[in-house]
């Protein structure tokens, strides 16, 4: 077989493997951290900052294998919101944490509706 | 205190230098890009097909974003650049397998000079003026619409020429006195000729100014071609 065909033939794997694979990727740890966040507004207050700090250590793990795929403003903001969400529950100001929990759901539907493969976002 | 003083080998990937991620950056999509260009072939060098001039547009602009802006990854321009390879290749092969194919994405080769001279219609229709054809011919080293036998558009733009080897050269360089039915005044007064002349030559031989596509004159010869009829070559005194 032709040597080009077999190197386009592997790109077109390549290509297609990868978008399928980060498809998966993204959607599942965007699908986890959503998971996480509602299970801390669910479990209602006090928050616990542990709780918190454990979501940020499991974000830092991912985040960087998210950076492959999506823009790096959209993954800082939800690391900001999520430091500013550890913050008020150490300083217990349970009121603002409601509304940044909030604001990380809202990051995580962003991030799903900007990102996801449809025909709006490929129009 | 060196400044490199606490970074080891290990870390070096995890410093904090947006240069080094630049730098590297653009020696990735520099080398994908040669790759990519040596694998479409040499003809993306040189002569351009339409879609291959499509290409080279689109890849210059997805190489500089993604290597100078680290906010993104290196993956938005690697991606776009490996699909273009693909559709690079399936369009070479189906150009090469399909003569409908090929019409449709590369156009066809159109004959502009012929036996009665210049095609006005085949101009007009590939927005070409005769300014630009003359340049062209000139290019191929032929300074008179006689010297060609045929002269063929390629699809990629590029002339080629059948001379006529019998023709004589042209003693100096033919100076343009009407182009697309308009006066040439500056260069009418350049050669010391009056627009009373022109209107002689033109009358002589039944036409009127918006029906001659070229006029020019070279050492007491001149050369009409009309817009839809053979062209005339007269000696003038």
């Amino acid at each position: 077989m032709n040597i080009k065909l077999i190197v386009v033939i592997l790109l077109v794997i390549l290509l297609v493997g990868g978008g399928i694979w980060e498809t998966i990727f993204v959607e599942k740890t965007l699908r986890t951290l959503d998971e996480k966040i509602s299970a801390v507004m669910d479990a209602g207050e006090p928050y616990d900052p542990a709780v918190i700090e454990e979501i940020i250590k499991w974000w830092k793990g991912k985040k960087s294998t998210l950076a492959l795929f999506l823009p790096h403003v959209s993954i800082n903001e939800i690391t900001f919101a999520l430091h500013e969400l550890w913050g008020t529950t150490l300083a217990e100001d349970y009121k603002s944490s409601i509304a940044v929990l909030t604001k990380v759901i809202g990051q995580i539907d962003s991030i799903e509706d900007t990102f996801t493969f449809s025909p709006a976002n490929i129009l | 205190m060196s400044v490199f003083e606490g970074i080891s080998a290990k870390g070096f990937f995890h410093t904090k230098s947006s240069m080094l991620t630049v730098l590297l950056r653009s020696i990735i999509i520099f080398t994908v890009l040669v790759i990519g260009i040596r694998f479409m072939g040499k003809r993306t060098l040189g002569e351009l097909q339409p879609y291959e001039f499509v290409i080279m547009l689109a890849v210059a602009e997805l190489a500089c974003i993604p290597m100078q802006d680290i906010s993104i990854s290196i993956f938005y321009g690697l991606v776009p650049m490996g699909v273009i390879i693909v559709l690079h290749f399936a369009i070479t092969v189906l150009t090469a397998k399909s003569i409908k194919a090929r019409r449709l994405l590369n156009g066809r080769p159109f004959i502009v000079i012929d036996d009665n001279g210049i095609c006005a219609r085949t101009l007009k229709k590939l927005n070409i003026d005769v300014n630009d054809l003359l340049a062209s011919i000139r290019q191929q080293g032929c300074f008179s619409i006689t010297q060609i036998k045929y002269g063929i558009i390629e699809t990629n733009g590029a002339i080629s020429l059948l001379k006529n080897e019998e023709a004589p050269a042209p003693n100096s360089i033919p100076v343009t006195l009407i182009v697309e039915g308009r006066y040439m005044s500056e260069n009418m007064q350049i050669m010391g000729i009056t627009q009373a002349q022109v209107e002689k030559v033109m009358s002589d031989n039944r036409l009127k100014l918006k029906d001659v596509l070229l006029m020019t004159a070279d050492s007491g010869k001149v050369f009409i071609q009309p817009k839809d009829a053979k062209y005339i070559e007269v000696q003038v005194e």
